[in-house]
């Protein structure tokens, strides 16, 4: 590291890299945490775009990026060259920031785990929901047996997908872009980071032949039923519902700073506003509004690179592996989903 | 094979026209929308979507090209729904499609005709509302162009097209749910309904007949129905009783002024449209984020709109005899079945749907 800073590499200048990564690495550069030295993507526009009034360098090609003598890269490429750019890094002694999701299968995420072991390199998993307050309260409020035993938690994510995609060939069957591998993957991390390995799951999509809008995901943990439903297609209200044998939590998941919560031998309940803890006088009080979602992305960059000196509390590849396994799962035990108003529609 | 190029298919309706000619024999599809994002419902059945503004003529074309048949199921404003005509046309013709097929609407008679209307009635010289407006100087542009033209085109009339992913329905459903749901007369009026694959049965038999090229076609569902007919199943299954909800009197509403917010409202709508897509977005996800859809906003007032009003003012079953003559219609669904079908969609879609319907 040049005079202790941290530099850090890019590849992968698509939408993510532009809209979350881009104000995160100039957030912690303006901090003096980093210094943000080369960028990579195959489109060259793109990647000139992305360094433009930076001082980092445009590399034309993945490899290139080692000339610039990064201590981190984040890997916000195309899921499908993950495990190539995490292997090459690691093989290289750098150390890794991966974008989720982190891998296509299984195969591939221990294949990057056993080299992040075998060269002694951390991998980071970019997680943010894990970063966001919000996840963090539900976690513990479940860890100290808040509501009780859990019963059911049901799940509503997206709406009219209006990501800012760039190629046509997004949506081509095989093409591991659908809701299950993109919110999917947060929802899974979530429920197994909040209440560790479902026994049971199911899994149906609306694909035909191409990449699906629309999926629901089953899970069993223990008495707890859980029921995700994705689209991309409708919008209805993105809420997480939890319900225990004392209460219930309610959270609309992109609202990183509040959260509802109520019990039920009780009339009234409460809106939660999250802010930071602080103290005064010895006596613990609130401060500022926790972190909003950018905050929190900011914050999980940063603790990516705390990681480098064994600090912080980012999310290590091995701790993020359980929701690459159980979308790997619903693809096995995949079934279609019932259209009704395409069933027995007259020829 | 005829290859049908579908514009507007991340709508409504061209998304299920999508679906429909997926599945038809003797088709072949090329789904056409405005933006890549957009092409997420086409592309559950692998398609890869085509992208072109409908006012720019050079993407047209390379979107029309090696297609037979052009499906305009665009939306838009005004301005939009009138400007897209010629250079719609004009890609056709350039790429040697071999029918054009128009989406326009009953609505050219406006939304409560008068009695004994059919495609040969003069249509009103003013319009109450523009999109009337804009339809009628649609199809007039379309003849024009028609007329100077070698292009064969046709023109579909539907009423209230409805199905799954309607705004008649989930837009409903989210009004019942926000609490700004209403039936003016108690939803006494004729509503021209035509279940989704109707129309698309409209648009196959436009695409195998000539003979109702060049004249616009009325066409609808074979039931004649009320509003309260048509929404009322949906409050139903969404757990509301249609009689509990508000039942303002038509008169009333047609008789009241503009209010100032209303009317800016309405002018803030227009400028939207002249905005960058992304930045139409970011204010969208604000008001989304501030007015999460399904959370009833304190102290709101209803709105009561008077395009509603006068199409649940409605006193006539406009006729499909015409084009039941002239291309063979035939409307394979029955009213009872689309709205079974329609309901099935709103559950899927994830709404509450709690008991029979």
């Amino acid at each position: 590291m040049s005079g202790g800073i941290p530099r850090v590499a890019l590849s992968g200048c698509g939408a993510v890299a532009r809209l979350y990564y881009a104000p995160a690495l100039r957030v912690l550069e303006e901090r003096g945490v980093i210094a943000f030295v080369a960028a990579f993507d195959p489109n060259e526009a793109a990647v000139r775009a992305f360094v433009s009034g930076r001082t980092a360098v445009a590399c034309s090609s993945f490899a290139a990026i080692f000339d610039h003598a990064p201590d981190l890269v984040i890997v916000a490429s195309p899921p499908a060259f993950h495990r190539e750019q995490v292997m090459e890094a690691l093989g290289r002694k750098v150390a890794v920031h991966c974008e989720k999701p982190l891998a296509p299968d299984m195969d591939s995420a221990r294949a990057m785990t056993s080299a992040a072991e075998a060269h002694d390199r951390p991998v980071f998993a970019g997680m943010i929901r894990r970063h966001l307050p919000a996840a963090r309260m539900i976690r513990d409020l479940l860890g100290a047996g808040a509501l009780g035993p859990l019963t059911s938690i049901d799940i509503f994510e997206g709406g009219p997908f209006d990501w800012p995609i760039e190629s046509p060939r997004y949506f081509t069957a095989g093409s591991g872009n659908g809701p299950l591998e993109d919110i999917g993957t947060h929802c899974l991390d979530l429920l197994c980071w909040w209440m560790g390995t479902p026994d049971e799951i199911a899994y149906e999509d609306d694909a035909m032949g191409g990449t699906p809008a629309n999926c629901a995901i089953a899970l069993r943990f223990g008495d707890c039923a859980v029921r995700v439903r994705i689209s991309r297609d409708w919008y209805r209200p993105n809420r997480y519902a939890l319900r225990g044998a004392k209460g219930w939590i309610s959270w609309e998941p992109n609202d990183g700073l509040g959260l509802q919560l109520g019990y039920f031998h009780e009339d009234t309940g409460a809106r939660i506003a999250l802010r930071q803890c602080t103290e005064q006088a010895g006596v613990p009080r609130l401060g500022r509004p926790a972190d909003d979602f950018m905050e929190a992305f900011v914050t999980q960059l940063h603790q990516s690179v705390l990681g480098l000196s064994g600090a912080g509390n980012a999310v290590a590849l091995s701790e993020a592996l359980e929701p690459i396994g159980l979308i790997e799962e619903c693809r096995r035990v995949r079934r279609a989903m019932v259209q009704p108003w395409l069933e027995g529609a007259r020829p | 094979m005829t290859r049908i190029a579908i514009l507007g298919a991340a709508g409504f309706i061209g998304n299920r026209a999508v679906e429909y000619f997926h599945d038809r024999p003797g088709y072949s599809v090329q789904p056409i929308v405005r933006r890549l994002s957009s092409a997420a419902l086409a592309g559950r059945l692998g398609y890869e979507c085509r992208i072109a503004d409908a006012a720019d003529g050079r993407s047209l074309q390379g979107a029309f090209e090696g297609c037979d048949i052009v499906l305009c199921a665009t939306a838009g404003s005004p301005d939009e729904i009138v400007g897209a005509i010629p250079p719609i046309f004009q890609a056709a013709s350039d790429v040697g499609v071999k029918k054009l097929i128009y989406l326009s609407s009953a609505s050219v008679h406006g939304q409560a005709p008068l009695p004994g209307t059919t495609e040969d009635s003069p249509l009103p010289r003013r319009h109450q509302l523009p999109y009337n407006a804009a339809k009628a100087r649609a199809e007039q542009r379309l003849h024009e162009l028609g007329r100077r033209g070698s292009l064969p085109y046709a023109i579909l009339r539907p009423g209230i097209v409805y199905g799954p992913r309607s705004q008649w329905i989930g837009g409903f459903a989210d009004a019942l749910l926000d609490g700004s749901a209403y039936l003016v007369d108690g939803g006494q009026g004729i509503c021209n309904a035509i279940y989704v694959d109707n129309l698309l049965h409209a648009v196959e038999r436009s695409i195998e007949s000539d003979a109702g090229d060049g004249i616009p076609l009325l066409v609808g569902d074979r039931e004649t129905v009320t509003w309260a007919d048509l929404l009322g199943p949906v409050a139903r299954a969404l757990g509301f009783s249609p009689e509990s909800l508000p039942r303002p009197a038509a008169q009333d509403i047609l008789e009241a002024k503009t209010p100032v917010r209303a009317r800016l409202r309405s002018a803030a709508a227009g400028a939207m449209q002249h905005l960058p897509p992304r930045i139409v977005q970011t204010i969208r996800a604000a008001k989304r984020a501030a007015f999460p859809r399904g959370s009833a906003r304190p102290g709101r007032k209803i709105a009561f709109s008077r395009e509603t009003a006068l199409l649940h003012s409605c006193a006539v079953k406009l006729p499909s005899d015409k084009a039941a003559r002239l291309i063979g219609y035939e409307p394979g669904y029955g009213f009872a079945d689309g709205i079974a079908r329609s309901l099935a969609w709103l559950d899927f879609a994830g709404y509450p749907v709690e008991c029979e319907r």
